[in-house]
């Protein structure tokens, strides 16, 4: 079964991200900030973390260089996904090294087709 | 004074001159009438004493041939004989005087002074007389009942009359009717011995034209002291007083300026200030003049300042500028300034005008607008951190209700029934139609900012417009609507935005479809003369009343139709659109008859047509 870390300090983006990946056959691991999400990451070693971007203690796009920074990590998918598209320009996204990113609100099955092709 | 002896007997010529000579008189001697007319053709002689008795000559005749080459010579005739009749017959023909042989030379030497005085005074009465004559100014004698007696040249240029035109005739003639008493009080005035000096009036000259003049005029004696005539000095000063008149006229505008206005000599010394330059600087005449402008010195201009302005107007040039300067009271105040030299027929620079104004409030005004377009800037900022903000606040819970609905509708929790369904669908549009406002005004915020700059190149405008056209097939086919391109083979590229183009053309297409029910959309392109493309989308919806054609580019102004509500929409789109249009140059547009659709345009600029 493939795993998918979702990192957001939002507690009910968690609970219907939970219900609906669940549902979708992932298994599923939650964090509720960037430096949780990373601890998170090493522990339950995802193949994709869906990660926001303004959260505190350590925010996504930090997290998500780190991951990529780390050898033991850097494997793992990355898909940004942000309410905020101030900043977010593609260059933007691929200097952090993330695999996608998806604005919110979006279709459920856009971000399936997403998920989909980075880890089957 | 030279002296001519004529007379045949050498004794008594020698006698003669001897004594003359010690008169110190300068004497030469002549032994026959031939010669005496050669000596007097040779140079000229005050007087000449010639014998009537000479052997060439008749002395009557030799006087006759001495005047007639300068009747200014005195001529006596000596006389051996006291004949009346030759003595007489000579003085007739112009000797002065005669004197009877042997000589007595004491009573010769009283004639020879005689006559030399007389000479001496005509020479000085004729020299007073060319004066008079050659006067610019008109010389005029009068009787004391104002008959004209004399009339000089200059009267005769000033008035136009001849001096035979007038003289006998009245005074009163050279006076205007309406000052006709004038005369009279002016010969009063002589009878009682005034001068009138100066005194300036009106005169007419013979063609009627009225002179300004000046008049000193100065009682005549006689010899007896007794007062006879008057003689006037009449001087034309029509120009000078037209002259003094404009000087007036200038020194008034001057003085009456509301700008300050300040003269200084070729040093820099204060010779004049007006009345504005007080009332602006605060300080009293006395205060000022004689001083340099520098008393105005603020200290707020560095020294450089000071130095171009002085290198400028010492140049000639004329400096202009704003000069901060500083009131008697010490309040500061803001002048604009230009000043300028002053230079003599000569080119030197002998004086400095500056003129200026007070531009204080002007310039309070200035810097109160700048700061005010400092707060807008920061407001600016601001409101866009806010948008921005407030705009990712809403975002997150519309991901949550979006997706919360989706987990039912998608029955992954549980299955529900069709109306229930039917609600879930109303739920989740008017969530995307929430979350398109928020894109809008997210978009609307960004190309208010004005640093958002667009990224411009060379497109071509038909593969746009053709990828935009692709898209809406499928969604158009869904609602059995026809979708005709249109697009022109040769079209030229332009340079644009491609991502804000697009933006455009999707929601003209957007509001199309949303308009069209059935029937046909045209998406078409075209040139437009040499230097523009023009793209149009026309839909077969209702239309647009033609009152609410001007409200679709404003800010937020729905129109108010039954579709709108029911599809939705920021009221913004539009706006958008035809800023990013006019941010390329270009032109948007449309055009709509009520009841048989519309067709919206745009225009975009491009630099040459494609070969």
């Amino acid at each position: 079964m493939k795993r998918i870390l979702i990192v957001d300090d939002e507690p009910d983006i968690l609970k219907v991200m939970r219900f609906r990946l669940t549902q979708r056959g992932y298994e599923i691991a939650t964090a509720v900030n960037g430096q949780e999400g990373l601890e998170r990451a090493k522990e339950f070693k995802p193949d994709l973390i869906l990660a926001d971007i303004v959260m505190p203690k350590m925010k996504g796009d930090e997290l998500c260089r780190r991951i990529k920074a780390d050898p033991a990590t850097r494997h793992m998918a990355v898909i940004i996904m942000t309410a905020s598209i101030i900043g977010q320009t593609p260059e933007a996204i691929h200097k952090i090294k993330a695999d996608g990113f998806i604005l919110k609100p979006f279709e459920p099955q856009e971000l399936f087709e997403k998920i989909k092709d980075l880890i089957g | 004074m030279n002296i001519l002896i004529v007379d045949d007997e050498p004794n008594a010529r020698k006698t003669m001159s001897k004594i003359l000579k010690a008169k110190g008189f300068e004497v030469r001697e002549a032994g026959t009438g031939a010669q005496a007319v050669a000596c007097c053709g040779a140079e000229f002689f005050n007087l000449v004493l010639m014998d009537m008795q000479l052997p060439d000559m008749n002395g009557l005749e030799v006087l006759k041939r001495v005047r007639a080459i300068n009747a200014d010579t005195i001529s006596i005739m000596m006389t051996a004989y006291a004949s009346l009749d030759s003595s007489i017959e000579a003085m007739n023909n112009g000797a002065y005087s005669y004197i009877i042989k042997p000589v007595n030379m004491d009573a010769a030497l009283a004639v020879i002074d005689k006559g030399l005085e007389k000479q001496r005074l005509e020479q000085a009465s004729r020299q007073l007389a060319a004066i008079v004559e050659s006067s610019i100014d008109a010389i005029i004698g009068a009787s004391l009942d104002g008959i004209i007696i004399s009339w000089n040249k200059g009267a005769e240029k000033l008035y136009g009359y001849t001096g035979a035109e007038v003289i006998g005739k009245s005074l009163t003639i050279l006076v205007p009717s309406h000052q006709s008493g004038e005369i009279s009080s002016i010969l009063d005035r002589v009878r009682r011995n005034e001068p009138i000096q100066h005194y300036e009036t009106i005169r007419q000259a013979k063609n009627g034209r009225l002179v300004d003049v000046s008049v000193t005029i100065s009682p005549v004696k006689d010899l007896g002291g007794r007062i006879v005539g008057a003689s006037g000095i009449v001087r034309d000063i029509t120009e000078l007083k037209k002259q003094n008149e404009k000087i007036l006229q200038l020194s008034q505008a001057v003085e009456s300026s509301p700008a300050s206005i300040e003269i200084t000599d070729s040093t820099g010394l204060l010779e004049y200030v007006n009345p504005k330059y007080l009332e602006v600087t605060g300080y009293g005449l006395n205060e000022v003049i004689g001083k340099n402008p520098s008393i105005l010195k603020s200290g707020e201009h560095p020294q450089e300042f000071y130095a171009d302005l002085w290198g400028t107007i010492t140049k000639g040039d004329v400096w202009k500028g704003e000069l901060h300067n500083r009131k008697k009271n010490g309040e500061l105040f803001w002048e604009a300034a230009s000043i300028s030299s002053i230079k003599d027929p000569k080119g030197n620079i002998t004086h400095y005008v500056a003129v200026k104004d007070d531009i204080t409030d002007r310039k309070s005004l200035e810097s109160a607008y700048k700061e005010a377009e400092i707060k807008i800037a920061e407001a600016l900022v601001v409101k866009s951190e806010f948008i921005s903000m407030v705009s990712h606040e809403l975002r997150t819970p519309l991901t949550i209700i979006k997706e919360s609905l989706s987990i039912v509708y998608d029955e992954i929790a549980g299955p529900i029934n069709a109306q229930q369904k039917d609600f879930l669908v109303t739920a989740k549009n008017n969530v995307d139609r929430l979350a398109r406002l928020i894109n809008d005004v997210l978009d609307y915020q960004k190309l208010e900012t004005p640093s958002k700059g667009f990224e411009m190149a060379e497109q071509s405008i038909n593969d746009i417009v053709g990828t935009v056209g692709q898209g809406f097939r499928v969604p158009l086919a869904r609602k059995n609507i026809v979708l005709n391109m249109q697009l022109q083979g040769d079209l030229p590229k332009a340079s644009i935005d491609k991502d804000k183009i697009i933006q455009v053309l999707t929601n003209l297409m957007n509001n199309a479809m949303k308009f069209t029910d059935k029937g046909t959309i045209s998406l078409k392109t075209e040139t437009l003369g040499d230097n523009a493309v023009k793209v149009s989308v026309k839909d077969a919806g209702i239309g647009i009343k033609e009152s609410d054609l001007s409200k679709l580019f404003k800010s937020f102004s729905q129109i108010s139709t039954g579709k709108e509500r029911k599809t939705g929409g920021s009221g913004l789109g539009l706006v958008l659109c035809k800023k990013i249009i006019e941010a390329h140059g270009g032109k948007i547009g449309v055009e709509s008859v009520f009841g048989q659709g519309s067709v919206f345009y745009f225009v975009l600029p491009v630099r040459e047509r494609r070969l």
